[in-house]
């Protein structure tokens, strides 16, 4: 038999490391889940078509964002080569800059917290007519949190991938979330960029999230808070709705 | 020497295994995320699937919208660098693009009007700023103060309500701009947070089409303190 040469064998074992790691990464990320319904073994082939359809759009929605995302750093560039030649433009450039920022169109980092919430990781529902809506993550509890979360000075909040603006909307269709239009499934990973302490605290003791805490004692919704030195929220790449929005003459 | 060599060995070895733990937790996570949203969609009832392929479509479109108009907006860009000519108009009219968002200049358009007649609580109002920007509002205005991201939106002991600061009291006038039969759909729609209010709780509520809605600037636009631009990636 031919031996293997040691840059072979190298790659050899980085596979073996690698399946290795996403075998124990998989068995990691395995979490007991909640019996929800049993109503997806009723799938039958229209439902599949929608399914498939959606799945579609879904895709078409991600390259969309891409170029869109690769359109606003084109301008920004351009904004920029405009702006450098002249230096009576010096004014307009910082306050498009600072505008951009604002309207969530800037990836941005700092100090902060980041709060997860999930289902409940209850094995099984107690009984048979325990309510399942108790044991998961609602759009009410996500957007209350969001609100509060601004209310205590938050300069810029993510959700999972996400970036909240002025017009997202954080909306369920029966058991799927959709924030800025995108499906989401829990975790909910929320970043919130602002005074750690403050935003830790608010989350943790607002009355206005009695309900969330309430759910997780009595359900085991996941909560979790925590203060961080360093977070990032990513850049908004969906689009700006201003058709019928102008500028008051 | 080989003592040592041998230890680095192990070290790099084990920092490689670390490592491909890690990537193949966040690679099954991922899978697993796109799993979960796939089993939810599958257990949605046919009308929901409508609904939301609706909403997909809706998105995609108005996605496609802005990428042309940014693909023309860019080429005059260059157009106007290449002539020479001024380019400051131009950016006049991206920075005013941006304010219409962060609510720094005062804005306008038709869309509708909400009437409420009933002491709201704070989560209430964060609940129906969120109700009709999924209904398409493009902006909005409470008793006349524009409502953007950070607006604060607060109750104090007496479940008085302020929003940024400011003391508010029912009747509440909610205006938002956008289409105004999307609008008028969208929140009218039975089992929408209005009609519950309406029919479950009894409160007075009027919702009306309106042509043209005015709204302020924002009255202050706090700088960030603690947020700042994150390096682009590869720099």
């Amino acid at each position: 038999m031919r031996q293997l040469l040691p840059q072979h064998r190298a790659i050899l074992s980085l596979f073996a490391l690698l399946f290795g790691g996403l075998f124990v990464g998989m068995l990691m990320s395995v979490r007991p889940q909640v019996a929800l319904s049993s109503s997806s073994s009723s799938r039958n082939s229209s439902a599949s078509l929608s399914v498939d359809r959606i799945g579609t759009l879904r895709e078409h929605q991600q390259e969309l964002n891409a170029e869109l995302s690769r359109l606003r750093d084109e301008q920004a560039e351009l904004q920029q080569q405009s702006t450098s030649s002249q230096s009576n433009f010096e004014e307009i450039r910082t306050q498009i800059d600072q505008q951009q920022q604002m309207a969530a169109l800037v990836a941005m980092r700092g100090p902060g917290v980041v709060v997860t919430l999930n289902d409940s990781n209850a094995n099984s529902l107690p009984d048979e007519v325990a309510d399942v809506n108790r044991y998961i993550i609602h759009q009410q509890q996500l957007v209350t949190l969001v609100g509060v979360l601004w209310s205590n000075g938050a300069e810029a909040i993510s959700i999972n991938d996400q970036r909240i603006t002025d017009q997202t909307s954080i909306y369920c269709v029966g058991s799927t979330i959709l924030i800025n239009q995108e499906l989401m499934a829990p975790p909910f990973t929320i970043r919130a960029i602002g005074d750690p302490n403050t935003l830790a605290n608010a989350a943790s003791n607002s009355p206005l999230l009695s309900d969330l805490w309430n759910r997780q004692r009595e359900f085991g919704i996941g909560v979790d808070v925590k203060q961080k030195a360093q977070v990032q929220v990513p850049a908004y790449t969906g689009p700006l709705a201003n058709r019928h929005l102008e500028v008051a003459p | 020497m080989n003592r040592f060599r041998i230890r680095r060995g192990i070290l790099r070895q084990s920092l490689l295994t670390l490592m491909c733990m890690l990537i193949g937790f966040a690679v099954v996570t991922q899978l697993r995320t796109y799993e979960n949203i796939a089993n939810d969609v599958v257990k949605l009832s046919p009308e929901q699937r409508a609904e939301l392929m609706i909403s997909l479509i809706d998105r995609n479109a108005a996605t496609e919208r802005e990428i042309i108009a940014l693909r023309q907006q860019n080429e005059d860009y260059r157009r106007t660098q290449s002539n020479g000519t001024s380019t400051l108009d131009q950016l006049a009219n991206d920075l005013n693009r941006y304010k219409l968002h962060t609510g720094a200049v005062q804005v306008q358009g038709g869309g509708v009007t909400i009437t409420i007649n009933y002491p709201l609580r704070a989560a209430d109002v964060i609940a129906l700023t969120n109700e009709v920007r999924n209904a398409s509002g493009e902006a909005i205005a409470i008793n006349g103060r524009r409502i953007v991201a950070r607006t604060r939106i607060e109750e104090d002991d007496n479940a008085e309500l302020y929003l940024d600061g400011q003391i508010q009291h029912a009747p509440y006038t909610i205006q938002a701009i956008g289409d105004k039969e999307t609008l008028m759909g969208a929140l009218n729609r039975v089992g929408g947070l209005l009609r519950i209010w309406n029919e479950i709780d009894g409160v007075d509520i009027t919702i009306e089409p309106t042509n043209v809605i005015t709204m302020p600037r924002v009255s202050n636009q706090p700088e960030f303190r603690y947020a700042q631009p994150a390096p682009k990636e590869g720099q």
